[in-house]
């Protein structure tokens, strides 16, 4: 078993609002310690709520920002302080899916294009003729016709352009993807497809998967490990059976309990109207998220 | 009574993506071009504004007579047979001479865009995109030129060059271009926050790659728009300086050269001037028209007509 | 005020009746709330369920006579305690709203208004429809922050929205909707922006303040969890019509469209089953919908569904006017052939 990614011990603060002098006033961390393993072919699972810090996780693991401190190895390269053409070498083999597929790709490009410009930066050797071609593949990977190579992004629905966004990434031929909230945006019959997409490729490429989500009903049947994000710190982190029917720590448990499924009981008590002590908790969340 | 296959089973309903439109769309030109074509106003502009080109490029071939060939005997003469609009304070024939102006003021209008657009366009999206360090040298010095007054600075440059047309728009395409630096580092500004320039960073674009690629293209817009309003600014100025003699040189003719003609002979008659100053409304309006239309059809375009 | 909810004499709190809702758009008129008819008797919740492209949000809208101006048509009919409200001035839908019927939406930061403090806007509505003086309808502001849970009301009712996390900022937004004491509930998505420890809260509050002032909801969501909890019953939309309607448990135990028991087989199997200890899981597929929700001009004749439809037969799914059919109490189904399918429901209880 490969390690792919070692992530040890990150910090990552923002500054927030500036002094006369211009020097920050007050911090927000967004990380604060935080650790985490993948190895090939395999799933982690990042999950917390806003402001947990996952989606900074994300970024940090492809290089998109700069750890303050702690260690990230990708694929047995110390990555924490690489430049950017440190970067070119490793860009080909970690990629990234984002949330909003209507925002992650130029909508003045069409699908063909998009899916292309992976393969314009690392197959130089390629043709025009040589890149349709292999444009053509990668979206028939993703269950897409050529039909779709001169649209535009607008034409599409969230669903197909989310295949598209991952025929992109496909396109440098990566061993790890980063998927930060794939489906989330997604109508919830278009989900299932797009996950079940996902591991579809990763049984007939051996990806290995950062899958950051809120959402944990998602999680528990798609990744192997997972990660508990808090405000920064992980809370808890194990194989996803056992911190899910055995959670170690009660803020898991109080995620865990908060999904809510379609059952014949109800789970919800009626919380008393007029008590204040629960909404203290949730009082002084941070007013940035992820 | 049936039992429900596995909605997963390969091979089956499951592999449907879902419906794409079967007819395979236009092509984007095609597409542009059909909105446009809704727009009468732009429609009509466009005709004008192509006619005009024409005319310009095919001027010696059409005018009728020799523009700089004087007759004092027919001096101020209305329209006639001979002269179909006529002729002005040395008895040159105005239809050919407006012709002529008819080249030299595109010409002139070509030429300060020109400058103005390889000035202000790649220094604009260079300090909208790359920022900080870059925008920090290059904005105060678009501030200046614009703080300048116009007509000194023009000035200033053709003292330097010497006079001339050409010279005289160096010195426009120098006024417009901190225009056109704006317009693309507000258009390259935007478009560096967006997810889709940061997905392809991780895709490993380089940043001249995301400047051509994408932030151009995005950029093409609003810039197209300053065109058509730089168009109708350098002729209004072409106008101007060359009615102080700074502009295009006798016997040489513009448009504006042809109003200043007219100013001259005011006192005796301004008719002969009439034709330069109708093809200056004309053309101005037809620019406008067609920035927005074009503007409109684009925006509608990307935003699938949203 | 709270309505008795065993009080089956009364007339329904929301009757529509083939409500319709046409949009001018680059197609020509299409229709997006295609006769959509249902009811809501006091005290009770309805849940609305569908996702994108179903109508659902304008169905809601139209309820509170948000749907009008150029390039919308609006038919059929819509009374909030016997009122009638399509076509009705605006005048009079100002004294239904907030009176008779509130609403609240999925953003709850957006939907205040950024310049004004919570509690300004709570007083604005009670003066407004109350008609109480300045120094009454501050207590009463101050009062309903308290009834939905925000510590400390009197001060953070002088707070702006910004100053506020999203849960609290829906919570104003129940104090809002609430301060006239409304017979009807409106609630488009209103949990679906926060976090899932938040919601829970905000449904547990809601369900408590439906106990307390005798409200009937309307409650809009794609999420059949949260439905699960919310809804006493649920109607299930797609493409513009209701595709099938049921009290809620029977609607998940067995579902009487192809549709439903689809949406269902998505939440199935979330790892109730089968969790023996083994760690070492492998992911497994999920169970999913095929093809995608047709666009309001595109809609396929015939059922709605048909072309995603394992059941689809020719002749029977693919054209004329389905209608929908009521069978058993409180059940209705658009699908010709649910007598004949076993449509798979929830596998546990």
């Amino acid at each position: 078993m490969t390690r792919i990614l070692d992530v040890r011990d990150v910090h990552k603060r923002y500054p927030l609002g500036r002094s006369f002098f211009g020097r920050p006033k007050t911090f927000h961390d967004a990380l604060r310690g935080t650790s985490l393993t993948l190895d090939a072919g395999r799933t982690v699972a990042v999950v917390g709520e806003s402001g947990a810090g996952k989606s900074t996780l994300g970024r940090l693991i492809l290089g998109a920002e700069r750890a303050d401190s702690g260690t990230i190895e990708l694929f047995g390269t110390d990555v924490t302080r690489a430049s950017t053409k440190q970067w070119r070498a490793l860009r080909r083999r970690g990629q990234m899916i984002f949330q909003d597929p209507f925002a992650s790709l130029d909508p003045r490009m069409t699908v063909g294009d998009s899916v292309a410009e992976g393969l314009i930066i690392h197959e130089r050797e390629l043709d025009r003729a040589g890149r349709t071609t292999r444009v053509t593949e990668l979206l028939d990977r993703v269950g897409l016709g050529p039909a779709y190579l001169p649209r535009y992004p607008h034409e599409l629905s969230g669903g197909q352009l989310q295949r598209v966004s991952i025929a992109r990434a496909l396109g440098p031929q990566p061993d790890l993807i980063v998927c930060d909230e794939p489906v989330a945006a997604l109508d919830v019959s278009i989900q299932a497809q797009v996950l079940n997409l996902l591991l579809d490729l990763q049984d007939q490429l051996g990806l290995g998967y950062v899958f950051i989500s809120h959402d944990l009903s998602i999680v528990r049947r798609f990744a192997h490990e997972v990660v508990v994000m808090r405000e920064g710190e992980v809370v808890e982190s194990g194989p996803i059976e056992q911190v899910f029917t055995n959670p170690s720590d009660p803020y898991t448990e109080e995620l865990i309990g908060a999904v809510l499924r379609p059952s014949a009981t109800r789970t919800i008590p009626d919380i008393d109207a007029g008590s204040a002590a629960d909404t203290e908790a949730e009082a002084d969340k941070p007013v940035m998220s992820t | 009574m049936s039992q429900a296959p596995a909605l997963d089973a390969p091979g089956g309903v499951l592999d449907e993506v879902g419906a794409v439109p079967p007819v395979p769309g236009p092509s984007s030109t095609h597409r542009l071009w059909h909105v446009l074509r809704r727009n009468r106003p732009a429609v009509l502009s466009l005709v004008f504004v192509a006619f005009v080109v024409l005319v310009a490029l095919f001027a010696p071939l059409i005018a009728p007579q020799d523009p700089n060939a004087q007759d004092l005997g027919q001096r101020l003469k209305g329209p006639s047979g001979a002269h179909w609009l006529g002729t002005d304070q040395f008895g040159r024939d105005v239809l050919s001479r407006l012709v002529m102006a008819t080249r030299l003021s595109i010409l002139a209008v070509v030429q300060a865009l020109a400058v103005a657009a390889l000035l202000g366009v790649p220094a604009g999206l260079a300090a909208g995109f790359l920022g900080r360090f870059v925008d920090a040298i290059l904005n105060p010095i678009a501030d200046a030129l614009l703080s300048v007054p116009p007509l000194m600075l023009a000035l200033a440059v053709v003292g330097v060059l010497g006079r001339g047309l050409t010279f005289a728009m160096v010195a426009v395409g120098l006024i417009l271009a901190p225009r056109f630096f704006r317009v693309a580092r507000g258009a390259a500004q935007s478009v560096r926050n967006e997810t889709y320039v940061e997905a392809c960073r991780l895709l490993g674009c380089s940043s001249w790659r995301l400047l051509w690629r994408h932030a151009l293209p995005n950029a093409s817009s609003p810039l197209l728009v300053q065109v058509t309003f730089g168009a109708s600014i350098v002729i209004v100025a072409e106008a101007s300086l060359s009615f102080l003699g700074v502009g295009v040189q006798i016997p040489d003719a513009t448009w504006g050269s042809m109003l200043q003609d007219a100013y001259r002979s005011a006192q005796e008659s301004v008719m002969f001037g009439l034709p330069a100053a109708v093809m200056i409304v004309l053309t101005i309006l037809s620019f406008s028209t067609l920035g927005d239309g074009l503007r409109d059809a684009l925006e509608g375009r990307a935003t699938g007509r949203s | 005020m709270a309505a008795d909810p065993h009080d089956t004499a009364g007339s329904p709190v929301l009757e529509v009746s083939d409500l319709t809702v046409d949009f001018e758009t680059e197609h020509g008129w299409t229709t997006v709330v295609d006769s959509v008819s249902f009811s809501i008797e006091a005290g009770e919740t309805l849940g609305l369920v569908g996702e994108s492209g179903s109508g659902k949000t304008i169905t809601a809208l139209s309820v509170m006579g948000l749907v009008d101006g150029r390039g919308a048509r609006v038919q059929g009919s819509v009374k909030v305690e016997g009122r009638e409200m399509i076509g009705a001035s605006e005048p009079v839908l100002r004294t239904v709203r907030g009176d008779l019927v509130s609403m609240i939406f999925q953003e709850p930061r957006r939907s205040l208004n950024p310049a004004f403090t919570v509690g300004n806007q709570i007083a604005e509505t009670v003066r407004r429809h109350q008609g109480l003086s300045r120094r009454d309808a501050w207590a009463k502001t101050v009062e309903m922050l308290d009834i939905v849970g925000i510590p400390d009301p009197a001060r953070r009712a002088r707070q702006y929205p910004h100053e506020l996390s999203g849960g609290m900022c829906q919570r104003v937004m129940l104090g809002i909707a609430l301060a006239c004491e409304p017979a009807l509930l409106i609630a488009d998505e209103p949990t679906t922006a926060l976090d899932a420890t938040v919601q829970k809260r905000m449904l547990g509050l809601m369900q408590s303040l439906k106990q307390r002032f005798g409200l009937s909801i309307l409650f809009i969501s794609h999420d059949l969890g949260v439905v699960s909890e919310m809804a006493d019953r649920v109607a299930v939309m797609y493409a513009g019509s209701i595709a099938e309607i049921a009290p809620r448990h029977e609607l998940f135990a067995e579902p009487g469209h192809p549709y439903t028991a689809g949406l269902l087989a998505t939440y199935a199997d979330g790892g109730d089953g089968g969790g023996s200890g083994d760690t070492v899981r492998q992911p497994r597929r999920m169970l999913s919908i095929a093809g995608m929700v047709p666009a309001a001009h595109e809609w396929p004749t015939g059922c709605r569904f048909h072309p995603r439809c394992l059941h689809a037969q020719e002749g029977r799914c693919d054209a004329g006017e389905l209608a929908l059919v009521g069978f058993g109490p409180q059940r209705a189904s658009r699908c010709v052939r649910r007598g004949e399918l076993v449509l798979e429901g929830l596998q546990s209880p």
